[in-house]
């Protein structure tokens, strides 16, 4: 699991669909979803800080 | 003054990270985004929705560069592999046996060819692995490049940057081009100067100072020519081609001085003509030239193109984002997929002629993946940061600091700091446009306040965006990824950054100089 997380092909796809979608959410009008979406994005952006 | 320095932490943060604390730019990048975000939601007013409109935008501007980045490591590798990178070093090498003017034609005047066909990274991208393979350490194999280009930013790839300040000013074009292409065509001298001191100091310089005038020189003189003819759109480019025809020239005059005499390199087994090495590059400036001339054919490879529309967006203080389109991406016309045309032209081409061993696909893969996905990592956050920054109000803040210092008796310095405020919209945007497009009309107000010449203070902001784009992160990332540097950034920064700062204020006080030169003539 741990391994997956921290795969780089998984975060370079994840910080990119992530934003869009919850722009998406947004645009469609689902609050809720966009501020999910939004939460994991910050998620990877741990995981990047974390990462070495 | 608190905004001024709130909104300076997270470009201190990202600093401090990469160059003291010795973190990669996906790392320090990450790390600044979140406090970013922090000082703009608490401190700046912003929304959550603020948050999700500027981060889906750095995305799409992420992908803009992304695609050029993946593109131009395919097409490296696969000359690479093919033994082409290794001929081409060979060939500058047998140009002049003078290693600090190697650097200088391949560093200086060819990255600002490049930056005169392509742009978006292009120059370091090519440029930054020939020096390595020439035997430059790494640091300075990306390091030359970033510097070297970074003059010719303003009227290369077809001049967009100078087109986009126009626009957001309302200045005339010809009203602009005197003092910027003067101020280029000085600051392209300094560009110059200091990839040869990045080689060996002062002495290097002043070694060569014949070649570095005559070349600079002829450059500054051709971009000046173009741009106040009306034709700034080839301004850069011309340039370029006339760098490259005057550094053949010297080379056929020069003598090398002995302690600088380039070292042998053993021969290899790899034999290939010169000009089969460069077909990649040959087929790339053929492309681009089909591309970017002939009629219709813009049209035809931009009929796909990936785009969001954003709607306004403003903070509770009351700082309006309005509605914008994203950077339209033409999927078949956009400068990546002219980079992978000329990869596939390329690899075909090698590989009938046999310059390929068994496994060349998957290595060449291999060898991409390994070099692009760090610096994939890092762009989204960097680039995110950026325009949150610029959403939030952040930059405009630090840009009001800065020239506040300089009000009222301190208005006639202003022309110093006016190139640091557009190279710091560079360094934050990650591109000269951008900064153009963000701080044109702030500029143009100080400068008719202060009483100052507009179209001077606009130069000065051309140039300093121009310079500061051998700042821009993503822009280091990329030369790094191409040289085996990616995730220890943190060297080239500390290069960039204090070449970066001298010579944005050198291009301050020329700026200075020639305001008050005019005013001794009488003029504006």
């Amino acid at each position: 699991m741990k391994q997956k997380l921290f795969n780089p092909v998984f975060l370079v796809l994840a910080s990119i669909i992530l934003p869009i979608a919850s722009f998406e959410a947004l645009v469609m009008g689902s609050i809720a979803a966009s501020d999910i979406l939004l939460a994991l994005f910050c998620a990877v952006m741990a995981l990047i800080i974390v990462r070495k | 003054m608190s905004d001024f320095l709130l909104a300076a932490l997270p470009i201190a943060t990202i600093l401090f990270l990469m160059i003291k604390a010795n973190w990669g730019a996906a790392r320090a990048g990450a790390a600044a985004w979140f406090v970013t975000a922090i000082i703009a939601v608490f401190f700046f007013g912003a929304p959550t929705e603020m948050l999700i409109i500027a981060q889906a935008k750095g995305v799409m501007l992420g992908l803009y560069i992304l695609y050029i980045v993946w593109a131009a490591l395919i097409l490296y590798f696969a000359a690479d592999e093919a033994g082409a990178i290794k001929t081409i070093g060979r060939a500058i090498r047998s140009l002049t046996d003078d290693r600090p003017l190697q650097l200088l034609i391949l560093g200086y005047v060819f990255a600002s060819f490049l930056q005169g066909v392509a742009g978006f990274g292009v120059p370091i991208a090519v440029v930054a692995p020939l020096l390595l393979g020439m035997g430059f350490s790494p640091v300075l194999a990306v390091a030359a490049p970033m510097i070297g280009h970074s003059w010719s930013v303003l009227f290369g790839n077809m001049a967009t940057s100078f087109e986009a300040l126009i626009g957001v000013t309302g200045i005339p074009g010809t009203e602009l081009t005197h003092y910027s292409a003067i101020l280029l065509g000085l600051s392209g001298f300094s560009c110059g100067a200091a990839v040869l001191w990045l080689d060996g100091g002062f002495r290097t310089i002043r070694r060569r100072i014949v070649p570095l005038v005559l070349i600079s020189g002829v450059m500054g003189v051709v971009q000046y020519c173009m741009a106040n003819y009306g034709v700034w759109t080839l301004g850069g480019l011309t340039a370029g081609i006339a760098g490259l025809v005057t550094s053949i020239i010297v080379t056929r005059f020069w003598k090398p001085h002995p302690d600088d005499v380039a070292e042998q390199v053993a021969d290899d087994h790899h034999h290939m003509p010169l000009l089969e090495a460069l077909t990649p590059y040959l087929v790339f400036i053929g492309l681009v030239t089909l591309a970017t001339f002939v009629p219709g054919m813009e049209s035809i490879l931009g009929k796909v193109r990936f785009t969001l529309d954003f709607p306004e967006t403003a903070t509770s203080l009351g700082w309006v984002i309005n509605a914008e389109s994203a950077k339209s991406i033409a999927i078949f016309g956009h400068p990546g997929a002219l980079l992978l045309y000329t990869a596939a032209i390329s690899f075909t081409f090698f590989k009938l002629r046999g310059h390929y061993d068994a496994g060349i696909g998957k290595r060449i893969w291999q060898r991409t993946l390994k070099s692009g996905l760090p610096t994939s990592i890092g762009m989204v956050p960097v680039i995110g940061l950026a325009i949150i920054m610029d959403h939030a109000g952040m930059t405009y803040a630090l840009a009001e600091g800065g020239a506040a210092i300089f009000s009222g008796a301190f208005a006639v310095a202003y022309p110093v700091i006016s190139p640091a405020i557009g190279a710091l919209g560079a360094f934050m945007t990650g591109s000269t446009n951008n900064s153009n497009v963000v701080f044109g009309m702030f500029q143009r107000h100080t400068a008719e306040l202060s009483g100052l010449s507009t179209s001077l203070i606009l130069a000065a902001q051309a140039t300093g965006a121009s310079l500061g784009s051998m700042l821009a992160p993503s822009k280091i990332l990329v030369g790094c990824s191409t040289v085996g540097l990616s995730g220890k950034e943190g060297p080239v920064l500390s290069v960039v950054l204090k070449t970066g700062v001298i010579l944005t204020a050198l291009c301050g006080f020329m700026a200075l100089g020639i305001m008050l030169i005019a005013t001794m003539n009488g003029g504006s």
